[in-house]
């Protein structure tokens, strides 16, 4: 991995939230790991907080993941939510290629 | 000069004063459009006129004009202060220009020069920006197109590091894009390969452009996804919210836009909205027909000439119907008074003829506010109300030189500095403010500023050292302000090109009343100041009442007449202090035999005619009513130029002559007298 910030935060007793940080470049060729740990994560917590900051890259693949880990954890009848913070010329890029919509359905 | 060459001058004064008007609203509302076209559509006008019937002059000077306000029309460039400078400056200069020997004037030849190098040099500078920034004159000529486009990559199109975002972001600098993205393809994490592309998106996409170019965006793409481009509309959907709602409800999650009812409802929508614009272009074309046919320019001569033969016609009707009661002729009777209807509706036509909207001397107003404004650097609004209020003809003429000179002395006298405002607590931005209106046969005018208002001890001071009142003298406050009307008197301390040249309140309040009209005035220190113009409606005839006194007869306006009683001379001869009890009300009144000091004998029934003066009720005792009367007001001569009381005369119909009386005058007179 590469310039990527990945942090699970187990859950303090008697609290069921996991935080999950990411940040740095999501892109595709950084995904592998992230994929494999969120896929732990979700198995094995009931309820996660998806906490996204300081993203210096962010693409389909990115997007596509985060769609994919909700709707998951919608199936499994698991709670997630997510705190997204992305920078502007992320959010334009998201615009115009119409993901805002996806991001804030999240 | 021929009669088109009058004719376009007529015109072209009329479109000079309509760009004057534009330009004012436009330096309110520099970014309005509509403005900029209205000024555009002018100067095209006087350049298309003035060249057709031979005002070369006028239509060089206005081309470059034209060329500047089409480029802001066309968003190419900003209108400015200079500009608007320069094209005030231009207004007035094309006024001159309206005379064929205009340039032969040294002066105005130097300021055509200088004109003329200010506008080309706006365009040069323009000029130059153009080239900088030109674009190919093909693309300006290709029209919008609105284009649908599915873009379906297959999973494996990242696999060689092909972004589809960055496609995305291709297609929108080529046009507007409105993107809807498809994700239901994405699977749950267990079946979840991060370097595969599930998504799927479909774009409206509005351009200039060719198809060709949307293709060349997808053309490394083609082999890996599914393309489709179809062109849909003429024109650009995304600025029609009807079309945009319809896009709205057809988005499903779950399939494509259904183009086999989109097409067909944008097809119709854009029928439907031809056939809209079609009706309303027809409606606006009538409409101008219309206009057309139902107004005609008609010289105020002509229309002076017509006033003059209905006095003559009203005058001539009264000998008539003198003449048919006199001589009792039966089969005379009836055709005398469809005579008098028929009159008295010529009259009252004719005399709306000559009335105008005040509106058309406010431009002038405007402009001046505006040019003194810069002049003493004061930021002045002027607010107009009422604008649509209209007088005759005469009275506008004879009423714009007061009204230029007490807007002036506002300007000059009235408003303060910008600093001085802040220091009073006031707004920046002081305040003219013009309000017109009817008030019974009357229109009032008043004129109000912000300003620092009159201090009257200034004034009481100037009185005294110009020995218009004593040093002990003890005047209201009414009395001090009513000072400044009197002649020669000025209490500006420095007099300046504006309004301390000679010409003081005195003469405006001379002017008012040589068109029949009073003026009034208030202040209040550091508040404002606030002039009162009223005016009658008409000057040539009014309805009035026929009266006796002595062996005189007068005529009231009847407009102020209240009511009518019959008093015995003796309760007049009685009656403490000039007031009678009439149905329970004391009426303060004037006895018109004693104050005229006529000294024949008194009938033993008078005539005590009810007036309104102010908010009051005033009687004028009189020796008999003879009835209603239409005069035809003819000016007195020299001779009864100092008889305020008196406001004109008129011939009856048996050829004597009534004298008109002004009963606020004689109330005013009189209570002052006694």
């Amino acid at each position: 991995m590469k310039d990527i910030n990945f942090r699970i935060q187990a859950p303090k007793k008697g609290d069921k939230k996991v935080q999950i940080f990411m940040g740095g470049d999501l892109g595709v060729n950084n995904l592998k790991e992230v994929v494999k740990n969120l896929k732990t994560a979700e198995k094995d917590y009931e309820n996660l907080v998806i906490n996204i900051n300081d993203v210096t890259v962010c693409d389909l693949a990115t997007i596509q993941l985060l769609v994919s880990l909700k709707n998951t954890c919608i199936s499994h009848n698991k709670k997630i939510s997510f705190n997204i913070d992305l920078s502007k010329d992320i959010l334009e890029l998201l615009q115009i290629s119409g993901l805002t919509s996806i991001i804030k359905s999240l | 000069m021929d009669n088109f060459q009058k004719k376009f001058i007529e015109e072209a004064t009329d479109l000079i004063n309509d760009l004057e008007q534009a330009l004012l609203s436009l330096e309110k509302q520099p970014k309005d459009t509509e403005i900029v076209a209205s000024v555009f559509r002018i100067m095209h006008s006087l350049k298309g006129g003035g060249g057709m019937f031979g005002f070369d002059e006028i239509s060089n000077f206005t081309h470059n004009l034209e060329t500047i306000y089409d480029e802001i029309r066309n968003g190419n460039l900003l209108v400015t202060e200079e500009l608007l400078s320069i094209t005030f400056s231009s207004v007035d200069h094309l006024r001159n220009l309206l005379d064929p020997e205009a340039l032969k004037n040294e002066q105005i030849s130097k300021n055509h020069n200088i004109l003329l190098s200010k506008v080309e040099g706006i365009l040069k500078k323009h000029d130059k920006k153009i080239i900088e920034t030109q674009i190919p004159e093909t693309e300006k000529e290709e029209s919008v197109q609105t284009f649908y486009i599915y873009f379906g990559p297959n999973e494996s199109i990242m696999d060689n590091g092909t972004n589809p975002l960055y496609l995305l972001d291709e297609l929108n600098t080529i046009g507007n894009c409105n993107v809807y993205t498809r994700t239901q393809k994405i699977p749950l994490l267990s079946k979840f390969n991060f370097s595969k592309c599930y998504t799927s998106w479909e774009v409206f996409l509005v351009t200039k452009e060719p198809v060709a170019s949307i293709q060349d965006v997808f053309i490394f793409v083609e082999d890996e996804s599914e393309l489709e481009i179809s062109n849909i509309a003429n024109f650009d959907i995304l600025s029609e919210s009807e079309i945009l709602d319809k896009i709205e409800d057809l988005f499903d999650e779950k399939s494509h836009f259904d183009l086999s009812i989109l097409s067909p409802f944008i097809n119709n929508y854009e029928k439907e909205k031809k056939n809209k614009i079609d009706t309303v272009t027809e409606k606006l074309s009538t409409f101008t027909k219309e206009n057309v046919i139902s107004s005609i320019r008609v010289s105020s001569d002509k229309i002076d000439e017509l006033m003059n033969l209905v006095s003559e016609l009203v005058t001539s009707q009264a000998s008539l119907s003198l003449f048919v009661e006199e001589n009792k002729v039966q089969e005379l009777n009836q055709l005398a008074e469809n005579i008098e209807n028929i009159t008295r509706q010529l009259r009252d036509t004719a005399f709306n003829i000559s009335l105008i909207p005040i509106e058309t001397m406010l431009t002038r107003f405007h402009r001046l506010i505006r040019d003194l404004s810069t002049e003493f650097g004061k930021n002045i609004d002027f607010i107009t109300e009422g604008a649509e209020t209209e007088l005759d003809k005469t009275l506008i003429q004879g009423l714009t030189d007061p009204l230029m000179h007490i807007i002036r002395n506002s300007v000059d006298h009235g408003i303060e500095s910008e600093k001085e405002r802040v220091k009073l607590g006031k707004t920046l931005k002081g305040m003219i403010y013009l309000k017109a209106y009817y008030s019974g046969a009357n229109v009032v005018i008043k004129i109000q500023d912000d300003g620092k208002g009159i201090d009257l001890a200034k004034v009481r001071q100037k009185a005294i050292s110009k020995e218009l009142i004593q040093h002990d003298s003890k005047l209201t406050e009414r009395e001090l302000l009513d000072i400044i009307f009197l002649p020669g008197f000025s209490t500006a301390e420095n007099v300046t090109d504006v309004s301390g040249r000679g010409v003081g309140m005195d003469v405006v309040k001379r002017k008012i009343e040589e068109i029949r009209g009073t003026v009034e005035l208030d202040s209040k220190t550091n508040v404002g100041t606030t002039i009162t113009i009223k005016l009658p409606l008409t000057l040539s005839i009014i309805d009035g009442l026929l009266v006796m006194i002595g062996n005189t007869k007068y005529v009231m306006p009847l407009n102020l007449v209240n009511k009518i009683y019959a008093v015995n001379h003796q309760d007049f001869k009685k009656a403490y202090n000039n007031i009678i009890i009439i149905d329970g009300e004391q009426i303060p009144f004037y006895y018109l035999r004693d104050e005229f000091e006529i000294d024949t004998e008194p009938l033993e029934v008078e005539q005590m005619v009810i007036v309104k003066y102010e908010d009051k009720k005033i009687g004028l005792a009189v020796d008999d009513v003879i009835g209603e009367y239409q005069a035809v007001l003819k000016p007195l001569g020299k001779l009864y130029k100092n008889h305020e009381i008196i406001s004109g005369a008129t011939i009856l119909g048996d050829g004597t002559i009534a004298l008109v009386l002004d009963t606020n005058k004689i109330i005013h007179e009189f209570s002052f007298k006694n």
